[in-house]
C-alpha cells in the first residue's frame, strides 16, 4: 500500500468498514511511514465528530487525570463548553425510556384504523373506521395556519451570496 | 380478533414509500408526517451531531426541521428523494444557527479539560487502532472535534462537512447552498488547511511538552 492509497482509506479505518487484509496493510503502512502516520493522528482530532456513526455517553472516568495549569489555548471559539459529568446522561437516558414507554402507551390506545375487510373479520363488524381529525397531528392547529403564512421556500436555502470574501 | 391484534397486523405490513405518504400528508392526512419524521429522525440527528455536540441543540434543530419540512411539504417536488430534499433543509438549518452562533463575541478557550489533554496524549502515542477504539468510547473526543471544528467560519464548517461526512461533490453543495462551485471549492480548501494547522499545532504542543 503506497501513501496515496493509505490516505484514501482513512475514512474507512475510522469506520471499521475496511477489509481485514487491507487493514493489515494499512497498519503496517503507518508504521513504515511517519508521514502518513502524522496525517492519521491529524485526521483523528476532528474524525470523532465528522466520521463516527456514533457519540459516546460518557467521560471514560479511569482516564481522568489531575487539571493542568491554566494557559490561554490556541483555539479560539464562540461556544463555551460546560465539564461532562455521568448524571446529566443517566437523568437523560431514564427520562428518554419513560417517554418512549409513555408513547407506546399512548400509541397503542389510539383506535386502529379499521379496513373494510378487517370489520368483517371482527366480531362485531359494526365498528366504525377511525379517521385523524387535524387536531390530532402531532404538531398542532397552529402549524396550519402557519403553513399558509410561508413566504420563504425552505428549498431554495439561504440567499445567495457570492462573495468569495 | 382484537382491535390491538389488527392494529399491529396493519402496522406490521410492508413499509410504507415516502410519496405515497407525502401524497397523505397533503391530501390532509397529517398524522402520516409523523411516520415520516420517524423514519428520517436517525438521519436528521446524526447530520445535527456533525456540527453540534449538546444533545439539546441537536434535538432543537432536528425538531426544527421538521417543522420546516411539514410547513415546506407543499413545494416539494417529486423528482428529488425525499431525503435529499430533507437533508437540503437540515442543512439550511444548521447553518442558520452556526451563523447565529458566530455573531457572538469570539471566546477563548479558557483551557482544555484535563479528560481532553489525556485524549490529545492518546491520539499522539498510541497505535491507530487503538486511537479508533478509544474514541468510541470517550466522550471527550468529540468535545475536542467539535472545539477544532467550532474555530472554522460557518461557511467552511458547512462545506467540510458536507463534503467529507456526507460525501457530495462540490456541484451539489453548490445547489444545495447557493453558491458558486468557486466559492465551495475555496472554502473546501481552506477548512482543510484551518484544521491542519490547528491540529498540527495541538499534536505539536503535546510533544513538546513531553520532551521537557
Amino acid at each position: 500500500m503506497n501513501c496515496f492509497e493509505a490516505r484514501k482509506e482513512f475514512v474507512s479505518f475510522w469506520r471499521r468498514t475496511m477489509p481485514e487484509i487491507q487493514r493489515v496493510q494499512f497498519n503496517t503502512h503507518l508504521r513504515e511511514c511517519a508521514r502518513c502516520d502524522r496525517s492519521f493522528r491529524i485526521f483523528a482530532l476532528t474524525a470523532p465528530a465528522l466520521h463516527s456513526e456514533t457519540e459516546p455517553e460518557t467521560v471514560e472516568a479511569a482516564h481522568r487525570t489531575a487539571a493542568p495549569p491554566h494557559r490561554p489555548s490556541v483555539i479560539r471559539t464562540p461556544v463555551r463548553r460546560e465539564p461532562s459529568s455521568d448524571t446529566p446522561w443517566r437523568a437523560m437516558t431514564m427520562a428518554l425510556t419513560m417517554a418512549a414507554a409513555a408513547a407506546i402507551v399512548v400509541y397503542l390506545s389510539i383506535p386502529a384504523r379499521v379496513t373494510f375487510e378487517d370489520a368483517l373479520a371482527l366480531e362485531n363488524p359494526a365498528i366504525d373506521p377511525v379517521s385523524y381529525t387535524v387536531a390530532d397531528n402531532i404538531f398542532g392547529q397552529e402549524l396550519f395556519d402557519q403553513d399558509l403564512n410561508v413566504q420563504q421556500s425552505v428549498y431554495d436555502g439561504p440567499a445567495a451570496n457570492d462573495s468569495l470574501e | 380478533m382484537s382491535a390491538i391484534a389488527v392494529k399491529l397486523r396493519s402496522r406490521s405490513q410492508a413499509v410504507r414509500p415516502d410519496e405515497e405518504l407525502i401524497a397523505e400528508v397533503l391530501g390532509g392526512e397529517t398524522a402520516a408526517f409523523a411516520e415520516l419524521a420517524t423514519r428520517y429522525r436517525g438521519q436528521v440527528e446524526r447530520l445535527c451531531q456533525r456540527f453540534f455536540s449538546d444533545r439539546e441543540i441537536v434535538r432543537d434543530l432536528s425538531q426544527e426541521s421538521f417543522i420546516r419540512a411539514f410547513a415546506g411539504l407543499p413545494k416539494y417536488r417529486a423528482e428529488m428523494p425525499f431525503g435529499g430534499w430533507l437533508r437540503a433543509i437540515v442543512a439550511n438549518v444548521c447553518y442558520d444557527e452556526l451563523r447565529r452562533r458566530q455573531r457572538r463575541p469570539e471566546e477563548l478557550v479558557a483551557d482544555f479539560g484535563a479528560s481532553e489533554h489525556a485524549w490529545m496524549q492518546l491520539v499522539n502515542d498510541a497505535t491507530p487502532e487503538d486511537i479508533v477504539e478509544a474514541a468510541e468510547q470517550r466522550r471527550e473526543a468529540h468535545d475536542l472535534a467539535h472545539k477544532l471544528l467550532d474555530s472554522l467560519r460557518p461557511e467552511d464548517r458547512m462545506v467540510m462537512v458536507l463534503k467529507e461526512t456526507e460525501g457530495l461533490s462540490v456541484s451539489e453543495i453548490a445547489d444545495l447552498m447557493g453558491w458558486s462551485e468557486a466559492k465551495v471549492k475555496i472554502r473546501a480548501f481552506r477548512a482543510r488547511q484551518i484544521m491542519k494547522k490547528q491540529a498540527e499545532r495541538i499534536l505539536s504542543a503535546r510533544r513538546a511538552r513531553i520532551a521537557r
